[in-house]
């Protein structure tokens, strides 16, 4: 099928973007990195994205049903939104990161079972337009808390080497900005996600394993910004805030289906 | 001593400490398995009598619904309204002041700051009237304060209103909602109520009996539901793609007051309650010397009968079989292991019944009444949902309204000077940046 030859194409130019940026940090060519990220990236993004969209064609359904399409859709938007941020706030640093995680993403969409590639007809439950409204802004929220906590991890770094306050303060906009853009998504989705469920199954919040979760996550950000807007605590203290909040987000989308805990949302593994 | 009470109730060091423990409980009761989810029996088989009683005296066996998660709620509660009454509504009156006029010799410890030459005074203030900054000139003319986004200082109000107006519609809803379900055949009449056996029973109409808060306000409706015609519609593989009932509403004098039908995604309000398709299943009655029981239908692989397995000791079990295009229940006994795909192996037909048919098989007597379709419908009344979902809005408009940041740039005019000092409430390298593209301008 077509649409996995655009899926193919991002993954071997992510792929081929890990040897040509360690190029060029070896040879030392960051002159060249900002058009290089806009190649890139680009490549990547437009390539998921058409395949998303021969997708949803082919299955005449929006395709944000399963894992694997879900992976998809936020691979898409990791590169997407690094692009912008790249270009606006010249973060081009992230680069190899990001390029690492996208490319992590689609292995564990491609290692997926082949029925989630091909794509399974929709239980009942899951034929709502709530779809549309409430899983792109949870993903995009998914995208922020990444950069955030790359940028908690670049804050902690610094701060136990070479401690330059610049820098510091640079990474902790980054871990800002980054929780600012995402926390409002994912107060969105958790609500359209209580919406749905209150129209599918009449209840706004039914304490499952997967709503717990992301109320967990809800709660690492809302301390985040709580400490930050306060200014009570230290920049290091927001950077690990935001690397434990990441670590619920993992959680929250796929840690409460691998490690098998079930609930609601277990279409999510099959 | 009041004011002192709510006060630390308002802190945020126990708004934090409520959000981690609140994280690590829900955390914990997400991997330790809950009643509700997998019900008592599987819970007793998982951890053993003993441990069930210490997780029962703990609350862990449901601790979404224990006495001290709903006290931690509580707090959660109280400390939101204690902050919100004392420290964020009062703060939001303040978004909107203006900042006092400075003077040259705050420059010294202002983190943003320039000069240029007085003649750029005019220039500065159009470009920034341009790009949407609110001016003040003081009367002098020398002094002037401009300022942006000043209404994102309302985030945290709005925000805390959003919360407060959620939990509102929360506590009438617990207050006079309920909820509850209805599991049946077409043609089959409920009548919701709070009473395990209403007074209509004896004309054959079945009580759902209602959930509701213990310390409920709320009345039960009057009418009776009726079941019509329910279906399931399938994909070309024969998974589910829709389930469907139709219902009709009565007075309790049998007038017909409404009709409709409802279906997954597609719930149909009545009177306020809302009624959903919660399940669907085929199904098998019986009557088992005299006492009525059902068993769910199963479709036996890669063909159209329908099967039921229900064991009746060790290594014996009863089979009933319901052939594709018949309506003749096969009663098989099964010994061994029971195993669909080996349906041919070690068994022992029993009787052959049609509908209302009886057979006795021992001691046992068995009447076959027959093979529906049973629907189940999730019904509810909760009034404060409108509330919640105004609240919710709300919420979100807090939280977005967060994102950006309250700018204030203080120019004053000094021997022939023109400072320009600049200050944020927050997002430091955005404001840098902004700043930097002003002076640059000039």
């Amino acid at each position: 099928m077509i649409e996995f030859t655009f899926l193919q194409i991002s993954f071997w130019v992510s792929v081929l973007a890990l040897w040509v940026l360690a190029g060029i940090y070896l040879f030392k060519k960051e002159a060249y990195i900002p058009q290089i990220n806009q190649i890139v990236f680009s490549a990547i993004f437009f390539g998921l994205f058409i395949n998303l969209v021969l997708r949803g064609f082919r299955l005449e359904r929006f395709p944000v049903s399963n894992l694997y399409e879900t992976l998809i859709l936020l691979a898409c938007f990791l590169a997407g939104i690094y692009l912008i941020l790249a270009f606006k706030y010249k973060w081009h640093f992230l680069n190899w990161l990001v390029n690492i995680i996208i490319l992590a993403v689609l292995l564990y969409a491609l290692w997926l079972p082949s029925a989630q590639k091909e794509g399974i007809p929709l239980i009942p439950a899951l034929q709502s337009y709530w779809r549309i409204i409430h899983v792109p802004p949870l993903l995009a929220s998914y995208t922020f808390f990444c950069f955030s906590a790359l940028g908690g991890l670049f804050y902690l770094f610094e701060d136990f080497t070479n401690k330059s306050q610049n820098k510091l303060e640079f990474y902790a906009e980054i871990i800002y900005r980054c929780t600012a853009f995402g926390f409002p998504l994912l107060t969105f989705g958790i609500i359209t996600g209580a919406l749905w469920a209150n129209h599918a199954w009449g209840n706004l919040w039914q304490w499952d394993p997967k709503e717990n979760l992301a109320l967990v996550t809800w709660f690492c950000y809302a301390a985040y910004l709580h400490l930050k807007i306060s200014g009570k605590a230290s920049g290091r203290v927001l950077a690990l805030i935001s690397i434990i909040g990441l670590l619920a987000t993992y959680l929250t989308y796929i840690g409460i289906n691998q490690l098998n805990i079930g609930g609601l949302h277990s279409y999510g593994k099959t | 001593m009041l004011n002192k009470i709510f006060k630390k109730l308002a802190s945020l060091k126990l708004a934090i400490g409520l959000f981690i423990s609140l994280a690590l409980i829900i955390v914990l009761a997400t991997c330790l398995p809950q009643e509700p989810l997998i019900g008592r029996t599987a819970l007793i088989e998982k951890v053993g009598q003993e441990n069930y009683e210490l997780l029962r005296f703990l609350g862990l066996n449901d601790v979404f619904h224990s006495y001290w998660y709903f006290a931690l709620l509580f707090l959660l509660g109280l400390n939101l309204c204690s902050v919100s009454f004392l420290r964020v509504f009062p703060r939001a009156r303040k978004a909107f002041y203006w900042p006092n006029f400075l003077k040259q010799s705050h420059s010294l410890n202002c983190e943003f700051c320039a000069f240029l030459q007085t003649n750029q005074w005019e220039p500065i203030l159009a470009f920034c009237k341009k790009n949407y900054w609110q001016i003040k000139i003081d009367n002098s003319g020398n002094s002037a304060v401009l300022r942006k986004g000043a209404f994102h200082r309302l985030a945290a109000s709005v925000t805390h209103i959003g919360i407060l107006t959620t939990m509102l519609g929360a506590l009438i809803s617990l207050l006079f909602g309920f909820n509850g379900i209805i599991q049946g055949i077409p043609n089959e009449r409920f009548i919701i109520s709070n009473q395990a056996n209403s007074a209509r029973s004896s004309a054959g109409v079945q009580t759902s009996k209602i959930f509701h808060a213990p310390f409920w306000l709320g009345f039960s409706p009057e009418f009776e539901v009726k079941l019509g015609k329910t279906e399931r519609l399938n994909y070309q593989d024969e998974s589910p793609k829709q389930w469907k009932t139709n219902l009709k509403f009565f007075s309790k004098h049998n007038k017909e007051l409404a009709f409709g039908e409802v279906s997954v995604n597609h719930p149909i309000s009545f009177k306020g309650i809302d009624f959903y398709q919660a399940d669907w299943k085929r199904i098998l009655r019986l009557k088992l010397n005299e006492q009525n029981f059902e068993l769910d239908l199963d479709k036996l692989k890669n063909t159209n009968s329908e099967i039921a397995f229900s064991p009746l000791q060790k290594g014996l079990g009863l089979l009933f079989l319901l052939p594709a295009n018949s309506s003749k229940l096969q009663l098989i006994a099964v010994k061994g292991q029971f195993e669909p795909q080996n349906i041919q192996k070690n068994l022992n037909l029993l009787a052959l019944l049609s509908p209302n048919q009886q057979a006795q098989i021992g001691q046992i007597k068995l009447k076959f009444i027959g093979a529906f379709a049973q629907t189940g419908l999730q019904y509810k009344y909760s009034p404060g949902d409108g509330l919640m979902i105004i609240g919710m809005s709300i919420l979100t408009c807090g939280v977005l309204m967060a994102f950006g940041s309250k700018r204030v740039i203080w120019l004053i005019k000094e021997k022939e000077k023109l400072f320009i000092l600049g200050n944020t409430d927050r997002s430091k390298e955005l404001f840098k940046e902004e700043f930097a593209q002003i002076l640059k301008q000039f």
